[in-house]
Formats: structure tokens, C-alpha cells, sequence
């Protein structure tokens, strides 16, 4: 049964992996803590359940979630720009967070703020290795999750557009000199963003089958707990925070009920802030980062 | 008589209300190496950050090549062989020496002359060769520097601005400094050149400006430069 | 000058519109309404269930000759706004009872005001135990959770379905889900005889209780007691289908919506929940049910299908006109103090009166007792289990 509730952890990180991802990329290559991110994933899930709702097919609904991901999180960026240069972090953080309640009182404008049921799109199909079972659309999730930070590691990595983000990351203006097209790299990050995060929302709400213009907000600060956890600005520390965040929520529910859960993590996320400030994994990054 | 590669009119940069640089106008000509002399504040470095692309000019008008440089976002003027080798090096630390070098060519397209033109550095540069794969971290000051430089090499500089390339390096770095820069000189690549030791680079330059809060002051070829008094005297602020 | 009269007809006009004092001909009742807030699923078709009882009223010959009036007034929900509302009834409206107000925290604010103004009151939901004890004019026609599961719980003994061992798994932040959770079920179960092995919770919004069901599959029970709305019984029901726990849910009224099964679409097989109302049941609950599904559609709302808490306002209707007309009511201005009083006699005088699903009596306490529907569902269905008088 342990097992069982290992693999619920797992499934259950994996959506914070998605967002706390998004969160951290931002971070990490352009200090800038983009607060929209939760809005981004709820735009994603409303707009293809508002789609469905009036009878589009779903694969042009799902497209068009992304879509809309994508260009809100552009608006961001069009927007704030000026502001990304690092002179001012504090308006640009605000900034975010006036995108993030524009963007979801919207939404409750136009579509409601009730929890709402996602149709089931997805046939209700589970693999069951003996007494486990593991849904076959969270495990989609759960495979789309390690793909993408395996393909942003190699891309960071092994690629020259992410030798450029890192050289941006660790400084704008050496960057500038050495003629990277600054604007354009963030302008790519914000689109990647704006893309995965609506992709995660997509995948919340074919899994858990309900979606409401609120539902950014809990995955979002869980998202940016398994983010500090882990290590800001390290992708494989996202994925450790995550899943350590899912497991521990399970464990907790488990012991001590539901209402104890955001108790005991984010007194561990204090805790962790007291004994080790950069997080799990971030002790080699924080120490070359800019502030 | 050679082209024209830099023209700079009538330019002035401003920090709100404080003038760094106030309609100065210089030229530099294919092929020539231009000191820049003057004072702390003087206002040479914002010359060169403007020319770079990380400071905005308020007035005044410079073509590069016969295009308008202000015009251009930063990494155009990159592209079109305007180099920047900043103050302080600016060494991307987390990054290997390999990785600086290679985004030294950002704007080139042809990988296999970058690898060819980086094997050529490391011939030149032992030192940088044995590291290639660590992070640029374990570089000595002087090390720092001919990355630096190597890395704006790379790009294919036609001018290559220099900012206080000598700062915080011991005598044996600075001779070999200067060596070098006499043999990019020679391979055609012009440079402009802002240096606390006025001596050497007026002997390795053609011509000098001297400034003096934002002005110019004085300027000619760089033999008369050595000769006169004042220089000393302007450059020190006095 | 002109002018000036016309102006002056207008404002007496508009006057008249806004206060509309009942004409003498007219027996007036207050609804507080609640047309958005908390409970907006579940109040916003009580005011197509009122209108259809006091057409049916007016159509065969009103009372003592007399028609009824409804004034509405809408409170959202909120309690400070259904205490205002009691008391423009009173004072404004000259309104005889009144219809509402619908929830428990309305009614711990409304009571008061009424017992005051001496004006009856029936609330359509409120649960809450004794709240309506101290009030010699609140009355409330709903039953408490402990008697609609504990009737649940008599059924399964009845039917000897099997119920050996059970775990409980409720809602920590819904008032009523967790009083079910924590106070109503655990002494039932020990009343039946059931070993109570596990309790597990949630929150009512939360989107993964995968964990909860894997902690209920590991203790094996027959039955889970369910304390929670609608929605969280569905994620419940759709993840043990997943994990395949094959267990009997049963639930209280929190619960009790009339779509649960074909929102299910297929999870959630017998559970099994107690309810003052079954659409099925007989022809009368059917025919009101088609009256109101066409109302329903009419006037563009989702749910067509009638729940209990519009046949309780209903009933609520269908109670004062008869006694009103016990209490020989005139509806006259003069009167109305002295009208109150009598119908406050006969309603707490209320026995065995025949009404749409049941008959209904007012308990000393001013609590309604009435017959409670067993029902679990078979396929996309509920289906009846039994019937149980308190």
C-alpha cells in the first residue's frame, strides 16, 4: 500500500514539477519572479473548457489553450519589458501579479468563478502492476514532466540558443556585447513559458476532470514552494522540490488529515529557508548568481 | 587615402542631468588604431558603452561604415563588426573557456571557421588551450584578459573598442598585451582604444583624442601626442 | 401647473408601486429569496416551486375567498439581509408569514428579528440542531442529518445489505460535511453495531484524493459514511471506481442532487443517500416534477430536475394557505397582529397535514417531521430503497 501512496506523490508532484519549471526558468535566466505563471495555467484549462463547452472539437480546444497561454504570457512580457532590466525587480513583480489577478477577474467575468467539470476526454484507462494502479493520463503527465526538463536540460546545456540563455543568465550586459539578441531570447522564454504552463493546466484538467478561473493559485504557491525547496533557478531542483512537495502531501493526508497538509509544508519550507537558504540543489548555482 | 569606418557627430550622452559626453565629433579611418586619453570621468567609457549599444546617445549622429550606428539594436552592430571588450573583462565565470569563445561568434554562422579561428587562439594561448573545458572561474587576471580579447576576436571585429584593457595586470601581461594587439593591428583590425597607460598605447596607436569632461580637448597623430606637455597634465585632470 | 399635478400623480404613482400595499382582497407572504450567494445551486429554483404553489392556491379559489400575495425580497444569501427582509415583511409589507430564509446562518439572525416583530417564519434548509427551540415563530421544514442517515442506516439493516465495518471520509472545511463527519456519523455507527476503522479528509475543493482512497482500499470496509457536497462526492466516487475499491457510499443531504447519478456516469454504483423528497415515487412527485422541469427550462436553468429544498418551500406554501385558512385569516391591515398570532397557533398546532411527498408535522422544537426517501443509485439513476416515517 506504501507503494500505492508513493505513486499518488508522484503523480500529485508532477503537476508542480510543470509550474514550479516555469517559474524557475524565469528566475534563474532573468531574475524576474513572474507571478502570472498561475493565470497562465488557468487560462490554458478555461479557454479550452469554455471551447468544448460551446461544442469545438477538442484537439482545436486544446490548441487553442496553449495559444491563449502563449499570448498572455507574451502580453506579460510586452509589457513589463521595460521594467525586466533589473532596476526595479520589485514593480516588475508587482507587474506580474496585477497580470495575474487581471487575467483570472477576466475570466470570473466572463465564464464564472464556480468550479467547473472538465469533460473526460481521455478514456479512463489504468495500468495495474499487481495491487498498484497508475492512470494512464497522469502518467502521460507524469512522462511529459521528466521529458521536458530532460529535453530543457540538453537544450540549456548542448544547444547555442541555450548557451545563450545561460551567458543572459549570468549577465545581460556581457551578453549584449557579445551581440546575443537579448530581447529576443526573453521574448522566447516568455513563449516557452506561456506554452508549458497552459500545457500543465491542460493536463490538470484532463486528469482531474474540474477546472475554475481560481485553480493557478493553489498549484502556483505549492509550485514556488517545490521551486525554493528544490533550489531557485535549478530545473532538476523544480523536479526534486516537486516531488518531494507530492509525496509529502500524501504522507501528510495520510498521518494527520487534509487540513494539516499546507501546515507542515510550508513550515518545512521555513525550516529548509533556516538550515539551507539555497534549497537542495542550489548551492552551486546561488553562489554565481546575479542579485 | 583609406575609408572612413567610424564618424561620430556632434555626439552627447546624458545621465539625467549630468552631461557625460557633449557634442564631441571624431573619426577613425580603416585600418587605424585611435587612443582615447583623459581623466577619470572624462567620459570615455560612456563613449565606447554608447558606441556598444548599452547607453543611449541624446544627440548627435554616428556612422559606422556609412550606416547609422545609433539606430541599430546592439547585436547588429555586433554583427557588422563593432566589438566591445569591456571594463573589467566581463568574463562569463559559470561558463567554460570553451563556451566564452564560442559566444564570442554569436553572430557568426560559420561553425567550422570558429572552430578553425578558436584552435588558432589556443595555439597562441597555451594556457587558455589546457582549460578549454573548465569554467573560465580558474582564469588569472591576465588569463581573463585574452579571453576577453579572444573571445572579440572571434566575432570578426572590423573595430575593436578596448576599455582600460591594462587595468589590474602585472608588467610581464601588459607587454604581452600590447604585443598582441600590435599583431591584431597588423591583421587589419582597427581599434579604438581607452587606456590609463598613455604611453604604450600612444605607441601603439595612430592618433589620440584627448578628453576632458566630456570634450575633446586636443587631438592628433600619436608621435606629436607624446611630445607634448599637456597631455600628461590633461590626462592626470589637472 | 400642469405640470406640477402630473408630477405629483407620478410620485404617488410610484409610490404605490414600491411599497404596493395589499389591497384588501389579498392575504400577503413574504419569500426571502436568495438569488445568488453560498447556496445559489441549491436556492434558485425555490422561487419557480413557491410560484407554482400559490398558482395552484389562487387557480382553485384561493383561501377563505381571499388570493395570495408573494412579496419577494432577495437576500443573497447573506444574514444581515434576511433579518431586513423579515423585518420590511412585518412592518411594510403588513405580510402575514413569511417563506424562508433558507440557510442556518440566515436563521440565526432572522429568528430573532421575528420573534420581535411576531411574525411566523419557515425556513426551507437550515439543519442546524435546536436552532429554532427558543422561537416561538420560527419554524423550519427540514430534518436534521442524524435522523435522514440514521434512516439511511435502517434501510441497509432492513434490506441486510452488507454494513460490518465502515470508514469515514468528510470535508474539514464545510460546516455541515464535517458535523456529519465528526458528530453525526461515528454514533450511528456504533448504534448499528458497525466498526468504525478509518476516518480520512479532504478538502472540499481539492483536486487529488487519490491518497484518501488508497488508505480506504487498505482497510477492506463495506461502507464509506460520506460527509460532503456534491462535487467532492463525484471526485470521491470516480476515484475508487479508479483504484477499484468496491465499497457502499452513503451521505446525508449535502449530497442529495437530483443529476449525482448521471454525473457519476457510471462511478459511485449504490451509494446510497436519504432525502425528504423522491421524484419518482408516486404521481403526484411526478407531475409536479414535469410541471417543474418545464418551468425550469423556461426560464433557462440548468438543473430541471427539482431537489428538496424546492418541494420543502413547496410545501412551505402549500402549509400556511392551509393554516391560514384554518385560522380564518381576512388579510385586513387592522387585523394582521392578532393574524399572526393564530397562525402561529395553528402552525405549531401542525399534524399529519397531507402534503406534495408526505405528510408533515411541526415538532415541539418548530422542526418539521416528514417521510424520508432511501434511494441509492442503480446506473444513471437513483432508485428507491424505502421509505421511513420519523
Amino acid at each position: 500500500m506504501h507503494v500505492q501512496q508513493i505513486v499518488n506523490g508522484l503523480m500529485l508532484g508532477s503537476v508542480y514539477v510543470f509550474v514550479g519549471i516555469a517559474f524557475t526558468m524565469i528566475i534563474g535566466i532573468i531574475n524576474f519572479v513572474n507571478f502570472s505563471i498561475p493565470a497562465l495555467f488557468m487560462l490554458g484549462a478555461m479557454t479550452a473548457w469554455a471551447l468544448l463547452n460551446v461544442g469545438v472539437v477538442a484537439p482545436l480546444a486544446l490548441v487553442a489553450g496553449l495559444l491563449v497561454g502563449i499570448v498572455a504570457s507574451m502580453a506579460v512580457e510586452q509589457v513589463l519589458y521595460k521594467r525586466l532590466s533589473g532596476r526595479d525587480p520589485v514593480i516588475s513583480l508587482i507587474g506580474s501579479l496585477a497580470f495575474l489577478i487581471l487575467y483570472e477577474h477576466l475570466v470570473i467575468h466572463i465564464l464564472g468563478s464556480d468550479q467547473q467539470a472538465f469533460p473526460a476526454l481521455l478514456p479512463d484507462f489504468n495500468i495495474r502492476f499487481g495491487d498498484i494502479v497508475v492512470g494512464l493520463g497522469q502518467l502521460c503527465g507524469f512522462a511529459i514532466s521528466i521529458l521536458l526538463v530532460f529535453g530543457l536540460s540538453y537544450l540549456l546545456k548542448h544547444t547555442p540558443v541555450g548557451r545563450n540563455l545561460r551567458a543572459i543568465s549570468e549577465s545581460t550586459e556581457t551578453a549584449t556585447i557579445l551581440g546575443i539578441n537579448v530581447r529576443r531570447h526573453v521574448q522566447m522564454m516568455f513563449v516557452a513559458v506561456g506554452l508549458f504552463t497552459a500545457l500543465g493546466g491542460l493536463l490538470f484538467s484532463l486528469n482531474y476532470l474540474q477546472v475554475s478561473a481560481l485553480m493557478g493559485q493553489e498549484i502556483g504557491l505549492k509550485a514556488i514552494a517545490a521551486m525554493i525547496i528544490g533550489g531557485v533557478g535549478s530545473i532538476w531542483g523544480a523536479v526534486v522540490g516537486g516531488m518531494l512537495i507530492g509525496i509529502l502531501e500524501v504522507t501528510t493526508i495520510g498521518l494527520f488529515g487534509a487540513d494539516t497538509v499546507d501546515i507542515v509544508i510550508y513550515a518545512l519550507l521555513l525550516l529548509l529557508l533556516v538550515v539551507r537558504p539555497s534549497g537542495i540543489l542550489g548551492g552551486a548555482l546561488q553562489s554565481t548568481q546575479r542579485i | 587615402m583609406p575609408e572612413s569606418l567610424l564618424d561620430i557627430r556632434d555626439l552627447s550622452i546624458s545621465y539625467g542631468p549630468i552631461r557625460a559626453i557633449s557634442t564631441l565629433t571624431l573619426n577613425l579611418r580603416e585600418g587605424e588604431v585611435v587612443a582615447l586619453l583623459g581623466a577619470n570621468g572624462a567620459g570615455k567609457s560612456s563613449l565606447l558603452r554608447c558606441l556598444a549599444g548599452l547607453e543611449k546617445a541624446s544627440s548627435g549622429a554616428v556612422a559606422f561604415r556609412g550606416d547609422d550606428l545609433l539606430r541599430m539594436p546592439p547585436s547588429e552592430r555586433v554583427k557588422r563588426g563593432l566589438v566591445l571588450v569591456p571594463e573589467g573583462r566581463q568574463i562569463l565565470v559559470t561558463m567554460t573557456i570553451e563556451e566564452n569563445l564560442l559566444l564570442g561568434a554569436t553572430q557568426r554562422d560559420d561553425r567550422d571557421a570558429v572552430h578553425g579561428e578558436i584552435e588558432e587562439l589556443y595555439r597562441r594561448f597555451p594556457n587558455l588551450a589546457e582549460r578549454r573545458e573548465l569554467a573560465a572561474l580558474c582564469l588569472s587576471g591576465g588569463e581573463q584578459q585574452m579571453l576577453a580579447i579572444g573571445r572579440a576576436i572571434l566575432a570578426k571585429p572590423k573595430l575593436l573598442m578596448l576599455d582600460e584593457p591594462s587595468l589590474g595586470l602585472s608588467p610581464v601581461f601588459v607587454d604581452e598585451l600590447f604585443d598582441y594587439l600590435a599583431v591584431l593591428s597588423e591583421s587589419g583590425i582597427s581599434m579604438l582604444l581607452v587606456e590609463q597607460n598613455t604611453r604604450k598605447s600612444l605607441t601603439l596607436a595612430d592618433r589620440g583624442y584627448v578628453l576632458r569632461l566630456g570634450s575633446v580637448v586636443t587631438s592628433g597623430p600619436a608621435r606629436e601626442l607624446l611630445e607634448h606637455d599637456d597631455i600628461e597634465a590633461a590626462y592626470l585632470g589637472s | 401647473m400642469k405640470h406640477l399635478v402630473s408630477g405629483i400623480a407620478l410620485t404617488v404613482l410610484a409610490a404605490m408601486a414600491s411599497t404596493s400595499p395589499a389591497s384588501a382582497e389579498d392575504l400577503t407572504l413574504g419569500f426571502s429569496i436568495a438569488k445568488t450567494g453560498p447556496f445559489v445551486s441549491l436556492t434558485l429554483t425555490n422561487e419557480i416551486a413557491v410560484d407554482m404553489a400559490v398558482e395552484e392556491i389562487n387557480a382553485s379559489g384561493g383561501v377563505n375567498g381571499k388570493k395570495i400575495r408573494l412579496i419577494k425580497f432577495d437576500t443573497g444569501g447573506d444574514p444581515k439581509q434576511a433579518s431586513i427582509a423579515v423585518s420590511r415583511f412585518a412592518k411594510d409589507d403588513f405580510a402575514l408569514g413569511v417563506i424562508g430564509p433558507f440557510s442556518s446562518s440566515e436563521c440565526r439572525v432572522a429568528f430573532p428579528a421575528g420573534e420581535r416583530l411576531k411574525i411566523p417564519q419557515i425556513a426551507i434548509a437550515s439543519a442546524a440542531p435546536k436552532l429554532s427551540e427558543p422561537f416561538a415563530y420560527g419554524f423550519r421544514n427540514s430534518i436534521n442529518e442524524g435522523a435522514i442517515i440514521g434512516s439511511v442506516m435502517k434501510a441497509l439493516k432492513e434490506k441486510g445489505l452488507p454494513a460490518k465495518t465502515a470508514a469515514i471520509a468528510h470535508a474539514t472545511d464545510d460546516v455541515v460535511s464535517k458535523a456529519i463527519g465528526t458528530k453525526v456519523l461515528p454514533p450511528l455507527f456504533e448504534q448499528y453495531g458497525i466498526e468504525q476503522k478509518k476516518t480520512v479528509t479532504f478538502q472540499y475543493k481539492a483536486f487529488d484524493v487519490s491518497t484518501q482512497v488508497s488508505q480506504i482500499k487498505a482497510e477492506n470496509v463495506d461502507i464509506v459514511g460520506l460527509g460532503s457536497p456534491p462535487e467532492a462526492a463525484l471526485k470521491l466516487a470516480k476515484e475508487l471506481q479508479r483504484q477499484e475499491v468496491d465499497v457502499r457510499l452513503i451521505a446525508g443531504t449535502p449530497a442529495a442532487d437530483p443529476d449525482l447519478p448521471k454525473r457519476m456516469d457510471g462511478a459511485g454504483q449504490r451509494m446510497t443517500i436519504g432525502a425528504t423528497f423522491f421524484g419518482g415515487y408516486d404521481e403526484s412527485t411526478k407531475s409536479f416534477s414535469e410541471a417543474f422541469a418545464e418551468r425550469a427550462k423556461a426560464a433557462g436553468i440548468a438543473r430541471t430536475e427539482p431537489n428538496m429544498y424546492d418541494v420543502n418551500a413547496y410545501q412551505i406554501a402549500m402549509i400556511y394557505a392551509e393554516v391560514m385558512r384554518r385560522a380564518n385569516v381576512t388579510g385586513k391591515q387592522s387585523e394582521v397582529a392578532a393574524e399572526r398570532v393564530a397562525i402561529q397557533a395553528e402552525l405549531a398546532k401542525l399534524k399529519d397535514f397531507p402534503t406534495l411527498a408526505g405528510e408533515v408535522t411541526f415538532n415541539a422544537d418548530g422542526d418539521a417531521l416528514k417521510p424520508i426517501y432511501v434511494m441509492e443509485i442503480v446506473g444513471r439513476k437513483w432508485e428507491l430503497l424505502g421509505v421511513y416515517n420519523p
